[in-house]
């Protein structure tokens, strides 16, 4: 595989990313010239695992699939179940589920920035974002009851209410949220230092963009203006007015521009619905599952989000399925990649804020013989450096 | 024989106790707390206490340092030392508060070359312990020491051109006020030689891990770790003492107080700067110290050579 | 290069060299949790009644039920709880609830288990577990005069009342008969005998 060049491997532990994922990258002298990407290194057979907990108790699994978004997977799961049971939840509830999911965005965003600042080597920024995102956090831990993990998303609706006395507090949060933001994006994207660092660096054209089917800011920073909440509103989208920021340029300075606006139009966002909160119960009830299938999407902070569910009228999901947006965008990153410098890989391969932990899932149902088989450890161990080679 | 044995004696205490190695490390790993400190606070953290660099450092030396098995085992082990032994001799060759225990002619040259040495053996420990990593870091710590060396060696000589000799003592002063320009300069110079933030890219660790460190551990780290706080503590005394050395106040141990509150200043200011300031790509830096510092250097050494002509 | 707007990093990062650090140091010092905080959970032993439904929803199985010859024991292992509330929001009798601790590190591994023990009713024909005795009352109290209805509760009642129960559990039987209508049944055994009571073939 190494044409010329020495092979620099980033990853499968590696300081710039903190999760287990390996990118080959074959340099001459600093320029990258090949690259490779392997996943699989962080596999827990999540998807088969789900087949074996009832309906109410999968939704905490799924929300341990990701530390980031960790409300994102569980909502897209209450959807496909919804959307098997034919479930209308009250309209209060896609109220909180929307902030909940826009205060999310904003505190991944918020992280996201300051993993960038760290990679460039700006740790100041890193610091300082991560200080404005503790306030997202501890909104986060007054509303649900934990910084992160919130548990709040149930079939049927939400388990806790955004009480009279949070509104103040999401509010007052929201003001310092948008002050903090614009004073961090001036101080990243008017400095000549670290805009020599961003622009024109890992270039992802529309072409490539459609052609790879890119999701979330990546693709809306290549000029493609793809975003679940405005093409398919779940939650209360359908009864918010926003924007889908979109930019053309495709480089890193690009999708840093699009969170940023991001940010601010989540807070802007979590504003109107608060305001906007219609009273009323936060959840309905359902007796028993039915048989079917059902699909629930939702806009993470990385991108589509996207689960499929199967039942067959236990309490079991016969079979559940997971694509996070990370595994969409992940092979991008080749020819986003190629004809760099090695100083800009870590930036280009945090520019899509790659969550691995999302993306590593394997789940095996014997479908000839119509039964479930339990794996063991090394078997899947096996199965999944097979995955990983085949790849 | 007798002068010539309390000579050597004198020496010997002034490179192991004052003001070389005893006084240098600790002096240096103080003004390297400084540093994490004050970058803490400016990111609104707590940071350590004022034991931590020397509890790091002697944690690291009683530790058992791993060569690897591909590495080439006497430069990897070689390198530390003999970068710590050059700080070492040069810190006899800086003044402290105008004192300079080692004093002949051309010790300027010596001193530069001492000062190259810690960089040539940082490159040549990455070069040595086989590791892609370590590669890459070396050479880019050359590509650093090429891109401000020069601008190091530009300043002190306009420094020499002005007294128009080549002792160091005799360049000792407030040449802040004739020179600024070269006086920002060597600190650019010094941060960058310091691996400083915006600087900081031989040991970029979200990029190349430690870089050249990568593969080093235990009392070889350590030996490297103690070689950069005696260079913090050198440049930046090396810095006050060209640019900003004031009128002595008569009691000796009063003045070495005020030139070490000077190194403070000089450390608070590289950690304002670092803090607030991204990591450059190799090739902008090599860009921003042809261009930009070199031209500064330049300038003021032009304005040196052409005072020295006409008077 | 970009001097100004290098000024106003400057001037935040003075601002926050002379203000209070943001971070604490969290051992050493406290660092409060919120009162709605989904912390360590606590089990209060005089409200349980031992019915195991925390147990049914809990995902991790942080909580877990073993029947003992009289005794149930329920375990809360505080090292598998994600806290997600499955417990909280399903007990019947709020014996199940968040703190705001949140620190559940110890070097002694006692404490991190939490056990309760409930005294079991067993099935005096088979010997199956029916309830605990707590959860019995439980349900009587809720029942109210329906309680004459089920004839196990009745007996469990009687049996309550006189001090005779909780008690050792008897030697299963091999066969149900007619008048082990009035003992404390499992509700296979009760189905048999309402069965026998009334003359049907026991299909069970």
């Amino acid at each position: 595989m190494p044409k010329e060049g020495v092979l620099i491997p980033i990853g499968p532990y590696h300081p710039a990313i903190k999760e287990p994922e390996f990118f080959k990258l074959i340099v001459e002298g600093e320029n990258v010239v090949d690259a490779d990407i392997r996943i699989g290194y962080n596999h827990r057979g999540i998807e088969y695992l789900a087949q074996r907990m009832t309906y109410h108790q999968v939704t905490f699994l799924v929300e341990r699939i990701c530390g980031i978004c960790s409300n994102i997977h569980p909502l897209c799961y209450v959807q496909a179940v919804e959307s098997i049971l034919n479930l209308k939840p009250p309209e209060r509830a896609l109220y909180i589920r929307s902030i909940i999911e826009e205060l999310e965005r904003i505190h991944s965003h918020l992280l996201w920035l300051g993993v960038g600042g760290h990679v460039i080597g700006f740790d100041t920024l890193l610091m300082w974002t991560w200080k404005l995102r503790e306030y997202v956090l501890d909104v986060f831990e007054e509303i649900t009851g934990n910084r992160q993990s919130y548990a709040m998303m149930k079939i049927g609706g939400v388990r806790r209410d955004i009480r009279a006395e949070h509104r103040q507090k999401i509010l007052k949060v929201m003001d310092e949220v948008e002050r903090g933001v614009k004073q961090i994006a001036a101080m990243l994207l008017e400095d000549p230092v670290s805009r020599a660092r961003l622009e024109g660096v890992g270039v992802l054209t529309k072409e490539e963009a459609g052609n790879y089917c890119v999701v979330g800011p990546t693709a809306r920073a290549s000029g493609l203006p793809i975003d679940v909440r405005k093409d398919f509103p779940h939650a209360a989208y359908s009864m918010l007015s926003f924007e889908v920021p979109v930019r053309t340029e495709g480089d890193v300075l690009a999708k840093t521009i699009v969170r940023i606006e991001e940010m601010l139009q989540s807070a802007e966002i979590v504003r109107q619905a608060v305001d906007a909160m219609p009273g009323g119960d936060i959840e309905v009830e359902f007796k028993e599952m039915v048989p079917g299938e059902g699909v629930g999407v939702a806009e993470a902070p990385r991108g589509e989000d996207f689960h499929y569910v199967v039942s067959d009228g236990t309490n079991y999901p016969k079979r559940h399925k997971v694509r996070a947006p990370t595994y969409m965008n992940l092979p991008s990153l080749k020819p986003q990649l190629i004809g760099y410098s090695l100083a800009d890989a870590p930036i280009i391969i945090a520019s899509i804020d790659p969550c691995l932990c999302c993306t590593d899932r394997l789940s095996v149902v014997d479908r000839r013989e119509g039964r479930r088989k339990a794996y063991s450890w090394d078997e899947l161990v096996y199965l999944s450096r097979r995955k990983t080679r085949r790849r | 024989m007798e002068a010539v044995l309390t000579t050597i004696g004198f020496l010997t205490l002034n490179l192991l106790v004052y003001p070389g190695f005893a006084f240098t490390a600790a002096v240096g790993l103080f003004l390297w707390w400084e540093l994490r400190k004050l970058t803490a606070r400016f990111q609104w953290r707590v940071g350590p206490p004022v034991y931590q660099t020397f509890a790091d450092l002697l944690k690291l030396l009683s530790k058992e340092s791993i060569v690897p098995a591909e590495a080439n085992r006497l430069l990897f082990v070689s390198a530390p030392i003999i970068a710590l032994s050059s700080v070492c001799v040069a810190a006899l060759l800086v003044p402290v508060a105008g004192m300079v225990p080692l004093n002949f002619a051309g010790d300027v040259i010596v001193l530069i070359y001492l000062l190259i040495m810690p960089s040539i053996m940082i490159v040549l420990a990455g070069s040595a312990s086989a590791n892609p990593f370590g590669a890459i870091g070396s050479s880019r710590e050359m590509n650093l020491a090429i891109a401000y060396e020069l601008a190091v060696v530009v300043c002190l000589l306009t420094l020499c051109l002005d007294a128009g000799s080549l002792h160091i003592s005799s360049i000792v002063g407030f040449n802040f006020v004739r020179y600024p320009l070269a006086a920002v300069a060597l600190f650019l110079s010094i941060m960058a030689k310091l691996c400083l933030n915006p600087f900081e890219i031989p040991e970029a660790k979200t990029e190349i891990m430690a870089g050249p460190y990568t593969e080093y551990s235990g009392r070889l780290l350590g030996l490297f770790k103690l070689t950069y706080a005696m260079l913090l503590f050198i440049l930046s005394s090396l810095l006050v003492s060209l640019f900003f050395h004031g009128p002595s106040t008569g009691f000796y141990p009063l003045d070495v107080l005020v030139h070490l509150a000077k190194c403070m200043v000089a450390v608070f200011l590289m950690a304002v700067v670092s803090a607030v300031n991204p990591r450059l790509r190799i090739d902008q830096a090599l860009r921003f110290f042809w261009s930009f510092v070199f031209a500064l250097a330049l300038f003021d050494f032009v304005r040196a050579f052409i005072f020295s002509q006409l008077f | 290069m970009g001097a100004p707007y290098k000024l106003r990093e400057l001037a935040e990062a003075l601002k926050s060299a002379f203000s209070k650090a943001f971070t604490v140091k969290y051992p050493y010092e406290p660092s409060p949790a919120p009162e709605a905080f989904r912390g360590k959970l606590h089990l209060d032993v005089e409200k349980c009644i031992g019915c195991g439904a925390c147990v049914e929803g809990c995902p991790t199985g942080a909580l877990t039920l073993e029947d003992e010859e009289e005794k149930r024991r329920i375990t809360l292992s505080y090292p598998y709880c994600i806290s997600c509330g499955q417990c909280v929001e399903r007990c019947p009798v709020d014996a199940i609830n968040f703190t705001t601790e949140y620190s559940v590190v110890s070097t002694r591994r006692e404490d991190l288990l939490f056990q309760l023990e409930k005294d079991l009713v067993r099935c005096e024909v088979c010997g199956a577990p029916v309830a605990t005795v707590d959860h019995l009352k439980w349900v009587m109290a809720n029942l109210g005069f329906l309680t004459l209805s089920n004839s196990t509760l009745l007996v469990a009642a009687y049996e309550i009342s006189t001090g005779r129960l909780p008690k050792k559990p008897s030697e299963p039987k091999e066969t149900i008969e007619r008048q082990d209508l009035l003992k404390i049944l499992c509700a296979r055994c009760r189905r048999k005998a309402v069965a026998l009571d009334h003359g049907w073939r026991a299909k069970y």
